[in-house]
């Protein structure tokens, strides 16, 4: 397993980045800086990062014989077993020697089930078996362990011995390939007291030494909750030199003679007792509590001291109350290891009888505050009273009280400083990598709007962030609750319907026409095919067109209808352009109001229409009053004004308003009303007397709507005279109208404007000369109508598709 | 604020609806003011259109739409013609336009309308073999007979002809759809003073 430098998840051996944080994971021949945890090349003297020495000088452990004793040594090794792996460099042997002490002899990685060939060459060498080797060292410990072991089974307790090895158990749960250099106890070893049993005598590793590795690890790694970069950025110079090591070995050097201090030992356990209060706290706050670990909360020795009695006390009442706020530390945990051992603190070998009591103490001393500094703010000034106090009451025993109150001083003030720090900074940031998959915690109340925006691939019932996949490759790899990019694409966007545009039930109704006549031509135009090798539908399209063409421009040639079928033809008169003149030849000089509603495409029908009645006005010196519903309309009387030779003539313009618009022109047009405005124009009194006078009402429409809107609104309310100029095609609409008498007459088209003029003028107009065109072109119409129909009625005899 | 803005315009319409029926029907006067207050107000809603108009294609132009570009130079030539004619600085300048540009163009489109009313009878025929084609084309030559120009024994037949479908088939079918067309409007006419149309709410 590799151990994550950030979050100290352990990680599957050849992942590249951290399951649980995304931080890059270090490789076999990679090491990771102590100090500002920067993954660095093996082979490196020296952090390219911070220039922290990579590699612990082998003369700072062998010229010691204790890692503790030299600053560098203790910063350089891990502390916790969790911290450990097989990236450890080579030069960590010796720390992972001095916990073969305390703990069984090595497993090979065959026993744990690893490969050799994953293990690294230093992991094998620690593993490698003492006699095969041939180290004298390692073989005096082991003869050590084993002769200890011997003599202190019988007296363990089976009560502590289960007590401890859940404790061993709990610290040592997450082992990795290392775990067996550290602790693991071999099955007959397995419930090895760790130690709170005084009379456990079980060689362990000397307080001292791990204690000097816990103040540099706890001051770099975490200060209060802020890594050691960003502590050491913002804390002064004098901060810095705490964690020098020089201080402790003259602190050490000062009490070398002072070993046998009456009441040091006690002073030690309870300070150990301190430590293991800590240690369980954490314990209790990240794992599930059993019925051993309240024992060993609540059980103090009956010759406690007050002061811990009262922080004993408090915690409990702390434990109760939050869990979460429990910060896990590097001190904190080592404390507990400490802790647990402190039936080891009375010096049994050689080698233990050389360290220094008195160092111990200030040492477990400093790891305490430490602890209380990142357990609890608020109980800082209690935990500096206690130390005060165990300094006053048990070290008044000849210690160099200078020594004592320079690290007393220098606690202070590092707690003062760190009580200015932001408390929120670092802490959650450095905890949470670690503490995300712990059950213990309660899960956080995300708000609603927090939740309702979070994505469906996440938000589902039963989506499990915690155990979700892990993503396997890519720039996200390693992390858990990606979403897929092809479920997010695949998300069909909700069109949002704007009801402004909503499609009333008519408008559905055109569709779904529209869409039926799409159909049916797209099935006509699959059956029309051309049949057989003749002329093609365009061909015969360019044909039939172009005699069409012909024909019409071969009547305009001619001279009149005479010159088609003379003599014996009669032009057909449609009814009511008779009715017509007559009402207009008998306006007698009265002002006669013409509408002109229709545009350029049908002037060639209706300015012929327009231009007969308009030079019957102008021959009967009748005034003439212009006014249209279209736009296109205003210009156009003003066009056939100037043709007819209008002489008095009067233009009302545009008149808007559709139906109402006329509507309100028709009550001008009565005597009783005079209107102020009309078309947007000011009418003066002359212009209201004409429209009062007007004695005939002249409509030219090409469309339905003008026609009945004049009919209705204005022939309904005025005893005016009414007579229409339409098209051919407008002509059926206007025959009910003529017959009903709402029009007294009317002109359909070419045809009715011959009539009228062949009455009015003869047979030598405008509309006679352009009505041969128009009768050579139904002509030839019909012949080509009456030919196709022919054909196509024989073709479908032939063919039985007559249907 | 919402109940207002819905029941104000309902109000007004009814009680203008109701105000013009009665002046049409006793106080001729006060039907006239209400239909010139309505023409005055159509005048200003079309003045209103043509600058909506402009807009509407000055975004159409900013969006690439080159005809819309077209429409607004159009627009804007128009508009400066009708100044200079009516400061006098030209004569006729928008009927010039309006008679080489507008006329020639809407007559030819519509002349063409002779062609493609000749190709739909004849594709009618090629594709549609049936008695309603027969019947519908068999209509369409009575018609052009009693009204083009014919031999005069052969003319009075098809004028006859002609006479009975207009004046009974023709005059009968419209007259159904004016007065269909004229219970709707009296329809329409009564749900707005009702309350139930809201044409002014669309």
């Amino acid at each position: 397993m590799i151990n994550c430098p950030q979050c100290q998840t352990d990680n599957e051996i050849g992942r590249e980045v951290c399951i649980s944080c995304g931080s890059a994971l270090p490789g076999l021949d990679e090491i990771v800086c102590s100090n500002c945890q920067s993954i660095n090349p093996a082979y490196l003297p020296v952090c390219l990062e911070c220039g922290t020495a990579l590699h612990q000088p082998e003369e700072a452990t062998t010229e010691s014989g204790k890692p503790g004793e030299s600053r560098e040594n203790s910063e350089d090794q891990p502390v916790f077993a969790e911290e450990s792996d097989e990236q450890t460099p080579i030069e960590d042997v010796d720390w992972l020697e001095e916990l073969k002490h305390v703990t069984e002899p090595l497993d090979t990685g065959s026993e744990t089930g690893v490969e050799d060939a994953s293990i690294p060459d230093w992991v094998q060498d620690v593993n490698a078996d003492p006699e095969e080797t041939g180290d004298p060292r390692l073989l005096g410990s082991l003869q050590e362990i084993e002769a200890e072991e011997e003599q202190n089974e019988a007296a363990v307790e089976p009560e502590a011995l289960t007590r401890d090895s859940s404790i061993v158990d709990s610290e040592f749960e997450a082992g990795d390939v290392n775990e067996p250099t550290q602790g693991r106890a071999t099955e007959g070893e397995a419930t090895k007291p760790a130690g709170l049993d005084p009379a456990e005598d079980q060689p362990r590793l000397p307080v001292t030494a791990e204690l000097s590795r816990t103040m540099p690890l706890a001051s770099h790694h975490e200060i209060d909750g802020l890594p050691e970069q960003l502590a050491k950025e913002n804390l002064p110079d004098w901060l810095d030199e705490v964690d020098q090591p020089p201080r402790e070995p003259a602190v050490s050097e000062g009490l070398d003679d002072a070993a046998d201090v009456p009441g040091l030992e006690e002073l030690i356990d309870e300070v150990a007792a301190l430590g293991q209060r800590e240690s369980l706290l954490y314990d209790e706050a990240f794992t599930p509590k059993s019925e051993a670990e309240e024992i060993l909360i609540t059980d103090l020795p009956p010759d406690a001291p007050d002061w811990l009695v009262e922080i004993m006390d408090e915690s409990a009442e702390k434990r109760e109350l939050e869990d979460s706020d429990i910060e896990r530390t590097e001190v904190e945990v080592l404390g507990s290891q400490s802790l647990s051992e402190d039936d080891d603190l009375a010096p049994e070998t050689e080698d233990e009888q050389e360290a220094s009591p008195v160092d111990e103490a200030v040492a477990i001393t400093a790891a305490v505050v430490a602890a209380r500094i990142t357990d609890q703010r608020d109980d800082d000034s209690k935990v500096i009273e206690d130390t005060e106090s165990l300094q006053e009451d048990e070290i008044s025993t000849g210690l160099p009280q200078q020594e004592v109150d320079e690290s007393l001083v220098e606690a202070k003030e590092l707690i003062a400083m760190l009580e200015e720090l932001p408390e929120s900074e670092g802490q959650s940031d450095i905890l949470s990598p670690g503490l995300e998959s712990d059950a213990t915690l309660t899960s956080a109340d995300i708000p609603d709007w927090l939740q309702a925006i979070q994505p469906k691939d996440l938000g589902g019932e039963g989506f499990d962030q915690v155990n979700a996949p892990v993503e396997a490759d890519g720039p996200l790899a390693g992390l858990t609750g990606v979403i897929p990019v092809t479920a997010t694409l695949a998300i069909s966007k909700t069109r949002r319907t704007d009801t402004h545009y909503q499609m009333t039930k008519e408008q559905k109704q055109q569709v779904a026409l529209l869409q039926r006549l799409t159909q049916a031509e797209q099935v006509e135009t699959d059956s029309e095919k051309p049949k057989g090798a003749g002329v093609t539908s365009i061909q015969f399209r360019l044909i039939v067109g172009t005699i069409l063409l012909l024909v019409i421009l071969a009547g305009l040639f001619l001279p009149s209808i005479e010159g088609i079928m003379p003599g014996s033809a009669n032009v057909y008169v449609p009814e009511g352009a008779v009715e017509a003149f007559d009402v207009t030849d008998s306006l007698g000089g009265r002002p006669a109001l013409v509408a002109f509603e229709y545009t350029p495409a049908m002037a060639g029908e209706l300015d012929v229409v327009a231009e007969v009645y308009l030079r019957h006005l102008s021959e009967q010196n009748s005034p003439v009053l212009t006014v249209s519903q279209v736009a296109a309309g205003v210009p156009m009387a003003e066009r056939m004004v100037e043709q007819t030779e209008i002489s008095q003539h009067l233009a009302l313009g545009l008149l808007p308003g559709e139906a109402t618009g006329v509507r309100y022109l028709g009550t001008c047009i009565e005597e009783s009303i005079e209107c102020d405005l009309v078309t947007s124009k000011e009418l003066d009194n002359d212009v209201n007397e004409m429209l009062s006078q007007v004695g005939l009402i002249i409509v030219l429409a090409a469309d339905r709507e003008s026609l009945i809107s004049w009919i209705e609104q204005v022939g309904s309310q005025s005893e005016v005279p009414i007579v229409a100029g339409v098209s051919q095609a407008m002509g059926p609409i206007a025959a009910p109208f003529l017959a009903s008498g709402q029009l007294v007459g009317s002109l359909d088209g070419l045809p009715g404007a011959a009539a009228y003029e062949s009455n009015f003028v003869g047979s030598s107009g405008v509309a006679s000369e352009l009505l041969a065109s128009t009768i050579l072109a139904q002509w030839m119409i019909i012949l080509a109508l009456a030919g196709a129909s022919i054909y196509f009625g024989m073709q479908a005899m032939r063919q039985r598709t007559w249907r | 604020m919402k109940n207002y803005r819905q029941t104000l315009p309902v109000a007004l319409a009814i009680a203008f609806g109701l105000l013009t029926m009665l002046g049409l029907l006793f106080v001729p006067a006060l039907a006239a003011t209400m239909t010139g207050w309505a023409s005055f107000l159509a005048a200003v809603a079309l003045l209103l259109g043509v600058v909506n108009l402009l807009g509407v294609h000055a975004r159409r132009l900013a969006g690439g739409n080159a005809y819309s570009g077209v429409l607004i130079i159009s627009m804007v030539a128009v508009f400066v013609l009708a100044l200079t004619d009516f400061l006098g600085l030209t004569e006729r300048g928008v009927n010039t336009i309006f008679e080489l540009v507008q006329v020639p163009l809407e007559a030819a489109v519509a002349s063409l309308l002779v062609f493609f009313l000749l190709f739909a009878g004849m594709r009618l025929l090629r594709r549609q073999q049936n008695i309603w084609a027969v019947l519908f084309m068999v209509t369409v030559l009575l018609v052009l007979l009693g009204r083009t120009l014919l031999p005069g024994p052969l003319a009075e037949p098809f004028r006859w002809v002609n006479r009975i479908l207009s004046d009974i088939v023709v005059t009968a079918g419209v007259r159904g759809i004016l007065i269909g067309v004229a219970i709707g409007i009296v329809a329409v006419s009564l749900r707005i003073l009702t309350g139930s149309e809201r044409p002014y709410d669309k």
